[in-house]
């Protein structure tokens, strides 16, 4: 009787571990092999992010986190999720961003809901005359509304260029 | 310390409880209103510098910088705005000297723009405008201790600009708004005034209906509860518990009813119960067929010529006045320590653990017994009998009903010499006298033939008993 009661009692436990660590356990984040030339479009870069990799695993920028003020063309609010591949390697001498690089910058309302997703991804070999970065613009229900060599984002950017294009986080800093 | 009542208690835990829940709502909804208004004025805030910043940028792309000047300048008018400001990447504020003039100049390689009147110059340095410059993002800032809210707004060098302003830098500058938020504190402080009213009439209604109720339910039929085992420990068996619900707490009446029924019961019982009978009940908890032996002095009282009072008076007159003779005896029995056995007709068996104190107590019982004689007239006297050695005692009956009784020669002795002796009269026998040398004076009659005796016995009539308290004869 007692040890029928005792295993109820660790069966209890383990349930309810297994079940906190299910809802509240972080999961361990698995990146994915860079995209090549021949891969990279929009659908996979959508998939890549949202699918293949939760994007709200990334971390954000250093000193940059959570819903912050933005501007057009990128909305009243952001937040800026960065790739670990790109993330892992900060600070950056070089200021050039490593292959694989994701930076995934959701552009949310004045209700801080989300409008669309802006994104860069490094792929190499893909533009090098503008740092062979891809450009994206996807609805928040994955429909790509804009890809490749956005001439509106290269030339906005450009004036970064000394930090590989992007703009909130200078690469040679630390997190 | 005082006990609090349970009154007190209970309104007390109500009123805490209410204060509390009350306190825990005004905060969650004080705190939900400030973020909401706080929000809805950062959406404004968010809307208008877009707004400004696409303005400005407008303005400035016709080579209309006096305008955007006096733009701004025209704004900080507008009802909670404390100050806008547009300041240069080194903090200098905008428009306050040529160089930017000049520079646009020499990067059109003309001059297009003509020298106008230029604004006082001044400065920021702060961490939030560094920041806004490192980041390239807005920032908010909110300042609750001077209830205002900060905006630092960069302004982008955007590839429109560029052709004026050269593309060597990213941010032109940043746009800076102060805005006062006391208008939202001040609709929040409005709302708070209206909801605590709102909260403390609902609390004292709520307070009062609950209160109310649980007075009616609880405290009421607790209190209720309380007075009636207070009346019942002060020997009035009448009082009930009122019972007005079926619920845990009438239920509880119910039982406290029938126990103070049972008690009432038990109470009237115990005058037809002896006290032996009761200590051996109590003592045992089950009764017990089996007698013993034990030394105890038996004594009789018998009242003298009752069969013809009987005959004489009334019925009503009759019983009255028993009770009255044989209440006196038994309270004087009582008050000796004795144990009244049983009453047979008129007559009184008592029982006690001393001879002395029998003979004592005999002694009251006839002048008790006189008083009555000479309140009511009755003409009636009591012969006394006393006896003592071993006894049975044990219960006698069938098993639905028994009685615990003392049996044997000594009690039929002690009931003969009762039945000898003559109004007023002590009768002891020699082994009563045996215990009593020096504290009785008696007159010896021996040698008398009774019923139910072969040989013959003497015996003693008490004619005075020594009151060792006072050290003097009674007769």
């Amino acid at each position: 009787m007692r040890t029928r009661r005792t295993l109820v009692l660790f069966s209890l436990i383990l349930l309810s571990s297994s079940l906190f660590l299910a809802l509240f356990g972080k999961k361990k984040f698995d990146p994915k092999p860079p995209l090549t030339v021949e891969e990279i479009n929009g659908k996979a870069l959508y998939r890549r992010f949202s699918v293949e990799e939760d994007y709200e695993n990334y971390p954000y920028w250093p000193g940059h986190d959570g819903v912050r003020p933005g501007q057009s063309p990128h909305g009243d609010f952001h937040q800026i999720y960065v790739h670990p591949y790109l993330y892992d390697k900060l600070p950056i001498q070089s200021s050039m961003a490593p292959e694989g690089s994701i930076i995934v910058k959701c552009n949310l309302d004045t209700e801080k809901e989300i409008k669309v997703f802006t994104v860069m991804a490094k792929v190499k070999g893909y533009n090098p005359d503008a740092g062979d970065w891809f450009w994206a613009k996807i609805s928040k229900e994955g429909d790509v509304l804009e890809e490749g060599k956005i001439v509106s984002c290269i030339d906005c950017h450009s004036a970064l260029k000394d930090n590989d294009y992007l703009i909130i986080h200078k690469l040679e800093r630390g997190k | 310390m005082k006990h609090l009542s349970i009154r007190l208690k209970i309104i007390s835990v109500v009123i805490l409880s209410l204060l509390l829940t009350i306190l825990v709502i005004l905060y969650v909804t004080t705190k939900n209103q400030r973020d909401n208004l706080l929000l809805a004025n950062e959406k404004t805030l968010t809307t208008s510098t877009a707004m400004l910043n696409v303005t400005i940028r407008n303005i400035m792309l016709n080579g209309e910088a006096p305008i955007a000047v006096r733009t701004v300048e025209n704004l900080q008018t507008i009802q909670d705005i404390e100050e806008i400001e547009i300041y240069r990447t080194d903090g200098s504020r905008a428009f306050h000297d040529y160089m930017t003039l000049e520079i646009v100049n020499r990067n059109l390689g003309k001059k297009i723009f003509k020298k106008t009147k230029r604004i006082p110059n001044k400065t920021i340095d702060n961490d939030h405008f560094r920041e806004v410059l490192d980041t390239n993002a807005p920032k908010r800032v909110e300042l609750r201790s001077v209830k205002e809210m900060e905006y630092y707004f960069p302004i982008l060098n955007v590839p429109d600009c560029r052709k004026c302003h050269g593309s060597d830098h990213f941010v032109r500058g940043v746009a800076y708004f102060r805005l006062s938020t006391k208008s939202v504190y001040n609709q929040i402080r409005n709302a708070n005034i209206l909801l605590s009213g709102v909260f403390v009439v609902a609390g004292i209604i709520i307070s009062t209906v609950l209160v109310i109720f649980l007075k009616r339910t609880i405290i009421f039929p607790i209190l209720s509860i309380g007075g009636t085992v207070k009346m019942v420990g002060t020997g009035d068996f009448e009082a009930r518990v009122p019972v007005r619900s079926g619920d845990e707490l009438g239920q509880l009446g119910n039982e406290i009813n029938q126990m103070i029924q049972g008690l009432e019961e038990r109470f009237h019982l115990s005058k037809y119960v002896s006290r032996t009978t009761e200590n051996l009940i109590r003592q045992r908890g089950e009764i017990r067929r089996a007698g013993e032996r034990q030394s105890l002095t038996v004594l009789f009282s018998d009242v003298r010529q009752f069969t013809r009072f009987s005959e004489e008076n009334p019925p009503d007159e009759v019983i009255e006045t028993l009770n009255r003779i044989l209440q006196v005896q038994a309270e004087t029995v009582e008050r000796f320590q004795g144990d009244i056995d049983k009453f047979i007709g008129d007559a009184v068996m008592a029982i006690f653990t001393d001879e002395y104190t029998a003979v004592q107590c005999a002694y009251h019982m006839i002048s008790s017994v006189r008083a009555i004689d000479r309140e009511y007239g009755t003409g009636l006297r009591v012969g006394i009998g006393i006896n003592s050695g071993e006894v049975v005692l044990g219960n006698i009956g069938s098993e639905r009903r028994l009685q615990y009784a003392v049996i044997g020669d000594v009690v039929n002795v002690a009931s003969r010499l009762s039945g000898l002796a003559r109004p007023n009269m002590i009768l002891i026998s020699e082994s009563v006298m045996q215990k009593l040398e020096g504290k009785v004076k008696v007159k010896r009659i021996s040698d008398q033939q009774i019923k139910g005796k072969l040989e013959k016995i003497s015996f003693y009539v008490v004619q005075g008993i020594i009151d060792v308290e006072k050290n003097r004869w009674l007769r």
